[in-house]
């Protein structure tokens, strides 16, 4: 009988190596089958928060590995304009992520938040690491109802304690809602909008796009 | 840009290209000679005259030839490239850019980011008829850019698209959701709302045209359908094709889809596949100037492609078609462009004559963009009437769907006294939030009166399936059919193991 290496019966070896090889080829098989596609999204139970995106309330899920951090004035300074020696080559990127080494509530007490860096957690729209980003870098639209005077809108945003920064073009009766960065501004959109008296309410989302 | 040309071909050493006769900076192109060929580049624009595979362009040329003082180049007509930025000093570009109009949204300076995308984009759309360099669609079109990707928030999304929208007459967007997970990914509310202003406020009432990229994520699975931002019916989703007039391997299909481009593909070594555009001056951007298969003149490349480049060519041709005609509304150029375009790429097996007698394709909407169609179109065009739209009730369903067993869900909405009798466009919003797989589902919309049918979505793996909660899909293929009557949507779960329930839809018409 043909022996092979090791001086094994021939069928042995063979065995041998179909029970090695076999879980690989098995896993090969089904890498790209959507079972194994949503493996991840079983093992990640991601935090969910909901928001209202007008008046269709949506999802999303927390990253736990990942925190965004923005490089954005507070409305109304000039934080982040380039000096005068600098130029546009040099500007700080508007976002970057950080991952997450340490408790996140550490690393937001070691960053002073005073207009020139504010942090959020990163958000999927799905429960899965791998989905588009976005991240809050701070304050609300809220969008009034058409028919509401100045008078009265300026007596809601004092009812609600609300300062608006500045009222936004693109939209009727819409103003931009001074928030601090990350969930509170998420918090602070949905307990405008569950009053029931705008027609939008919504953190100003950061959200991941690419050029085609 | 798609990032594929080195894996996508190989790597085949050819001596360096140069360029061929400079005319040494040029005049400024202030004097009009019909100098269409006087661009040292022009000959590799395939896009804008291709003499290999003839006939497949955007017919430019016909238009710039008939005026002789540059008035038909589009020189009273201001495009915004929204993008990652621009240069607004490059040599081709510079002189057509309109001075202390551009945004930057990092740091709120009126000079934006330089970027090698927005850049080639830019010279897609307005490279100057110079002597230098390369041309683009139309030359004499003045240009601004808004860096928005480098701060991509919804305020800002929703800025761009009306900023200045008075002076603004066309929006280009060559970006959009990430094309690589055939997910639903939707807009905000608060960007549609922005859009809906620009349409109403921009270029006094007349409406700002935008046009949008499909999106490059075909060989993923994505569907420009599953992109709010394109299926959206306020833009021209645009779709891309080869010098050989055929999809790109990237292009998305899509029942949303207006028109199509020259997008171009990668950046063969013999012949120009890729579009011929501006680059970041200098060995910046996408030319270092080095590179065997692209020009030693770094300022310029052979290699962009993309729906991001084939987007800017449309641009081009509504900048000429405003030009010619600046009284169109927005609603006005996208009709006209429908029925202006070239029946490319007659062997598709996908090609449908819809109700209205208009040739409708999933790959290229109603087909190539032809500037010379378009423009002649657009100056004997008697403008739409006003806008009607017509909801139908949600109309609830609530039937399981077969787990890949060969059996459809359907339901049919009688649609009467709508008095719309000539779609423009339809949204289709749709519900299947129980489904625990939406990548399963094939979901067709029928107008039974004429056969068209809308392939909204189809079966497809995605990383991560969002689910159908009131989805709005869009179409432009029953463009000119009447809306009363029947229409019929079909679900079918094409994939084992997930299931659910058919839940509701409902149909908004928009037309006259």
């Amino acid at each position: 009988m043909k022996t092979t290496p090791f001086a094994l019966p021939k069928w042995i070896f063979l065995s041998l190596v179909m029970l090695l090889i076999t879980p690989h080829i098995s896993f090969a098989m089904s890498s790209n089958t959507k079972a194994n596609i949503d493996d991840k999204q079983v093992e990640e139970k991601l935090q969910q928060y909901t928001w209202y995106d007008g008046n269709q309330k949506r999802s999303v899920w927390v990253n736990p590995s990942l925190m965004a951090e923005f490089n954005m004035p507070t409305e109304g300074t000039t934080a982040v304009k380039s000096s005068s020696t600098s130029n546009v080559k040099t500007q700080m990127p508007f976002v970057r992520f950080i991952k997450i080494k340490t408790d996140a509530s550490t690393l937001q007490t070691e960053r002073k938040i005073q207009g020139k860096s504010q942090l959020s957690p990163v958000l999927h729209n799905v429960a899965s690491t791998t989905g588009t980003k976005r991240a809050l870098p701070g304050n609300v639209i809220v969008q009034m109802q058409r028919d509401w005077s100045q008078e009265k809108i300026e007596n809601w945003f004092k009812k609600h304690n609300l300062t608006a920064i500045k009222p936004l073009t693109f939209a009727p009766n819409a103003f931009l809602i001074q928030s601090k960065a990350g969930l509170e501004s998420l918090n602070l959109a949905n307990k405008l909008y569950e009053t029931g008296d705008v027609v939008l309410a919504s953190p100003n989302w950061w959200q991941e796009r690419v050029k085609r | 840009m798609k990032q594929t040309f080195f894996s996508k071909y190989l790597f085949i050493a050819i001596p360096t290209l140069t360029l061929t006769a400079c005319g040494g900076g040029g005049d400024g192109g202030n004097s009009s000679n019909n100098s269409v060929f006087s661009e040292p580049q022009y000959a590799d624009q395939w896009h804008l005259k291709n003499t290999q595979q003839i006939g497949e362009d955007i017919n430019v040329e016909p238009i710039w030839n008939r005026c002789t003082d540059d008035s038909c180049k589009g020189e009273s007509v201001r495009v915004v490239i929204v993008d990652g930025g621009l240069e607004i000093t490059h040599e081709d570009l510079a002189i057509n850019m309109v001075a202390g109009k551009s945004y930057n949204y990092t740091n709120g300076s009126t000079t934006p980011s330089l970027d090698d995308h927005g850049t080639s984009v830019a010279g897609i759309i307005a490279a100057r008829d110079n002597n230098i360099g390369v041309q683009g669609v139309a030359p004499r079109a003045k240009i601004v850019g808004y860096d928005l990707l480098n701060a991509s928030t919804i305020i800002n999304e929703a800025d761009a698209m009306t900023r200045d929208a008075i002076q603004n007459h066309v929006s280009n967007n060559s970006w959009g959701v990430p094309d690589d997970t055939a997910t639903l990914e939707d807009s905000p509310a608060i960007w549609r709302t922005a859009i809906d202003t620009g349409h109403t406020t921009g270029r006094n009432g007349l409406g700002t045209v935008y046009v949008w990229a499909a999106g490059n994520g075909y060989e993923a699975g994505d569907n420009s359908n599953y992109d709010g931002y394109a299926n959206y019916r306020g833009v021209i989703a645009t779709g891309a094709v080869t010098r050989t007039g055929q999809r790109t391997y990237y292009s998305e299909q899509g029942a949303n889809l207006l028109v199509s481009a020259p997008g171009g593909e990668g950046c063969n070594t013999s012949t120009t596949t890729g579009i011929v555009t501006t680059d970041l001056t200098g060995s910046s951007g996408y030319n270092a100037g080095t590179a065997p298969n692209d020009y030693a003149a770094s300022n310029y490349t052979r290699c962009f492609d993309g729906t991001s480049a084939a987007t800017p060519v449309v641009s081009g041709v509504v900048a000429l078609m405003l030009q010619a005609n600046p009284h169109l509304g927005w609603r006005d150029v996208h009709a006209i462009l429908a029925r202006s375009t070239r029946h490319n790429d007659p062997t598709n097996s996908d090609w449908q004559t819809n109700g209205a007698g208009l040739t409708i394709n999933h790959n290229y909407g109603f087909g190539v963009v032809d500037a010379e169609a378009a423009v002649l179109l657009a100056e004997s065009w008697i403008n739409l009437e006003a806008e009607k739209i017509y909801p139908t009730n949600i109309e609830i369903v609530n039937q399981a769907i077969g787990d890949n067993n060969g059996s459809s869900v359907t339901s049919t909405l009688n649609v009467t006294s709508s008095d719309i009798r000539n779609i423009e466009f339809i949204e289709i919003r749709f519900s299947a939030a129980d489904h625990t797989y939406s990548g399963d589902l094939e979901i067709t919309l029928v107008n039974q009166s004429t056969g068209t049918s809308s392939r909204l979505a189809n079966t497809r793996t995605c990383s991560n399936c969002a689910p159908y909660s009131n989805w709005r899909f869009g179409s432009t293929r029953h463009l000119g059919e009447a809306a009363d009557g029947n229409w019929q949507l079909k679900v079918e779960d094409k994939a084992p193991e997930d299931t659910g329930t058919f839940q509701s839809w409902q149909l908004t018409f928009y037309g006259t």
